[in-house]
C-alpha cells in the first residue's frame, strides 16, 4: 500500500538507498526517546513537525496533529495526576498535591511521544514495506519473510471477508444488522469461513514457492536499491551526528534532574556543539529537499 | 521425531528469555529509578526479536511449516481491523491462543509478534509496537506451554486463561505507558494505571473468552487438519 503512494512522492529522503534512511531514522527515534530534556524535546518536536509537512504532505500532518495534540494533553496530565513527587506543589486534586516538577515532566515527556509518533509517520512514509523486506531480507531472510508473507496476504484476506460477508448475508446471516450477540456470531462466521480458505491457498502457495525453487538461493528483493557514493556521504554524516547523540547520552549531557526540583542546565561551549548536531540531525530531510527544489528550479 | 531433544533444549532457552530475562529487565529498570525509558524500550525490542533469531534462523524452515503461522498472524491482523468499531474488544488474542494451542509455543510466540507488527503496519508503527509483540507473543507463548501440559483442555480452563489474557496483555503495555509519561514508575503509579485500564483490559478479556468459545473448537479442528493433512511442524 505505502509503495503506491511512494511513486507520488520519492524525493528528498526517499530516494536514499533503504540503509541510509533506516539508520537515519533510528537515529532520530532513538535520539527522541532517550533524551528527556527540554531542549531535546522541543528541537525533536519542531523538526519531526517540520520534516512530516515536507514528507508527507501538509493535509496528512494536519491529520497527524489532530490525533497527536489530544495525545500530548492527556500525556502531559497523566504524570502530575499519577506522580505527587516534587518539591513545588501548585495546589491539592482530591488531597493529592500537584506539583510543578511532575507538570513540566510530564509536558516533556509527552513531547517527547508526540514526537515519537510524528517521526513514525515519516518512518512510514520514506521506509515503505517493500525497504523493510530489503534491508531486513539480507540478515533475517526467514523473518523479512514471514513478514511480507503476512503483509500480502492482509488485503488478500480483507477482500475476501468481503466476498465471504456479502455471500452470507445473501442467505440472511449480516453481521452489520441484529444484536449485539447475532452480530458477533455472524462476524465470528465470516472469521471462522475466512480461515478454512485461507489455511489450504496457503499450503498450495508454499508448495508452489517450494516448487518454484524457494530456499535454493539467496533471495531477491523486488527494487534493487544501489548504494552509490552520494549515500555513502549522507551515511557518514548520518552516522556522525548519531556518535555525538550517543556521546551526548552517555555523558550524561541528554537527561535533566526533575525531582525533587528541576536544575537548569548548566549550558556549556560543548551542550551548543550537541544541541546544532542535534538540530542538524532533526532538519536533514527537510535540507535534503529544499536543496534538490532549488536545483530543479535553476535546471528549469 | 529425529530431534525432539533440540526442540525441548529450544523451549527452554525460549522459557528463560522470556519468563526470567523479562521480569528481570523490568526489576532493573525499576531498581534503577525507572527513569531510562530509553533503556527499556530497547530491551523490549530485542526480547520481541531474540526468539525470532533463534527458531526460525537456527533450522530454515520449509516454507509450509511457517506460511500457516502467516495465515493465522494476518487473521489475527484482520480481525483486529474488522472489529475495530468496537473499541478494546478484539479477537486477536483468541486468534493467537488458538494458533499456539495447535502448534505449539514457540509457533505461538511467533504467530502473537508477527501479528502485532504487521497489523501496526496498517494501524501505524510507534513506539508502542515491541511492547505489543512481546505482550501477544508472551500469550501465544503461554497457551501453547499450557496446552502442552494439557492444562487446556477443558472449556473452564479455557475461559479462565482466556479471561488472563486481556489482562497479561494490559499489564504489559500499562509499563510501557507508564514508563512513558511517568518519571521514576513506581509500584503504586503502575497500580493505579492499571486499576483506571481496568475496564478496557475488561473488555478484551471479555472478547478473548467468547472468541475463544465461538472458535476454539472449530478452529482448532482446522487447524489440526491442515497440520496433519500437510504435515506441518510435525517434529
Amino acid at each position: 500500500m505505502a509503495s503506491e503512494k511512494n511513486l507520488k512522492t520519492e524525493s528528498g529522503i526517499s530516494l536514499y538507498h533503504p540503509w541510509v534512511s533506516f539508520i537515519y531514522f533510528a537515529a532520530v527515534i532513538a535520539g527522541t526517546l532517550l533524551f528527556i530534556h527540554p531542549v531535546f524535546t522541543v528541537v525533536s518536536l519542531c523538526c519531526a513537525i517540520f520534516s512530516a509537512a515536507m514528507i508527507n504532505g501538509r493535509k496528512t500532518v494536519m491529520a497527524t496533529l489532530g490525533f497527536g495534540v489530544p495525545m500530548f494533553i492527556f500525556i502531559a496530565l497523566a504524570n502530575p495526576l499519577f506522580n505527587h513527587r516534587g518539591a513545588t506543589i501548585l495546589f491539592y486534586l482530591f488531597d493529592n498535591p500537584v506539583t510543578k516538577e511532575a507538570l513540566i515532566y510530564g509536558i516533556v515527556s509527552a513531547g517527547m511521544m508526540f514526537g515519537a509518533v510524528v517521526w513514525f509517520t515519516c518512518y512510514n512514509t520514506v521506509v515503505t514495506s517493500d525497504k523493510f523486506i530489503y534491508i531486513f531480507g539480507r540478515i533475517l531472510p526467514s523473518i523479512a519473510l514471514i513478514v511480507s508473507m503476512t503483509l500480502s496476504l492482509i488485503p488478500r484476506l480483507m477482500a475476501q471477508v468481503k466476498i465471504i460477508a456479502d455471500s452470507q448475508r445473501s442467505i440472511g446471516l449480516d453481521w452489520k444488522s441484529g444484536s449485539l450477540k447475532q452480530r458477533i456470531r455472524s462476524g465470528a462466521r465470516v472469521l471462522s469461513i475466512l480461515v478454512s480458505w485461507a489455511l489450504e491457498d496457503a499450503v498450495i502457495t508454499a508448495d508452489s514457492m517450494r516448487a518454484r525453487g524457494y530456499g535454493q538461493h539467496k533471495r531477491s528483493t523486488f527494487s534493487i536499491f544501489r548504494f552509490g557514493k552520494k549515500d555513502a556521504k549522507m551515511l557518514g554524516l548520518v552516522l556522525l551526528l548519531f556518535g555525538i547523540e550517543i556521546f551526548a547520552y552517555i555523558s550524561g549531557r541528554g537527561t535533566m534532574e526533575f525531582y525533587p526540583a528541576i536544575v537548569p542546565p548548566q549550558i556549556d561551549f560543548i551542550d551548543i556543539i550537541i544541541y546544532i548536531s542535534y538540530i542538524l540531525l532533526g532538519i536533514l530531510p527537510a535540507i535534503i529537499q529544499i536543496k534538490e527544489d532549488l536545483k530543479w528550479k535553476q535546471l528549469k | 521425531m529425529q530431534k525432539p531433544s533440540l526442540k525441548n533444549h529450544r523451549t527452554k532457552v525460549m522459557f528463560i528469555l522470556v519468563c526470567l530475562l523479562f521480569p528481570l529487565a523490568l526489576w532493573a529498570f525499576m531498581a534503577t529509578g525507572a527513569k531510562n525509558y530509553g533503556f527499556i524500550s530497547i530491551v523490549m525490542v530485542i526480547l520481541a526479536m531474540i526468539p525470532f533469531l533463534m527458531l526460525y534462523e537456527m533450522k530454515k524452515p520449509q516454507a509450509r511449516e511457517w506460511i500457516p503461522l502467516a495465515v493465522m498472524a494476518a487473521i489475527a491482523a484482520v480481525g483486529r481491523a474488522a472489529f475495530a468499531f468496537v473499541p478494546h474488544f478484539k479477537p486477536t488474542s483468541a486468534i493467537i491462543v488458538i494458533t499456539a494451542m495447535v502448534f505449539g509455543p514457540e509457533a505461538g510466540f511467533l504467530t502473537g509478534a508477527i501479528a502485532a507488527l504487521a497489523s501496526n503496519l496498517f494501524f501505524g508503527q510507534g513506539p508502542w509496537t515491541p511492547w505489543q509483540m512481546f505482550a501477544w507473543g508472551l500469550i501465544g507463548f503461554l497457551a501453547g506451554l499450557l496446552s502442552k501440559a494439557g492444562l487446556l483442555k477443558k472449556k473452564w480452563q479455557l475461559i479462565i486463561f482466556g479471561a488472563a489474557c486481556g489482562f497479561i496483555y494490559g499489564w504489559i503495555l500499562n509499563i510501557w505507558s507508564g514508563a512513558g509519561f511517568v518519571y521514576g514508575l513506581s509500584w503504586q503509579s503502575y497500580i493505579s494505571l492499571c486499576v483506571t485500564s481496568l475496564l478496557p483490559d475488561s473488555i478484551h478479556s471479555a472478547a478473548t473468552v467468547i472468541f475463544l468459545l465461538l472458535l476454539s473448537d472449530s478452529w482448532g479442528a482446522k487447524l489440526r487438519r491442515v497440520k496433519t493433512k500437510f504435515g506441518i511442524l510435525a517434529n
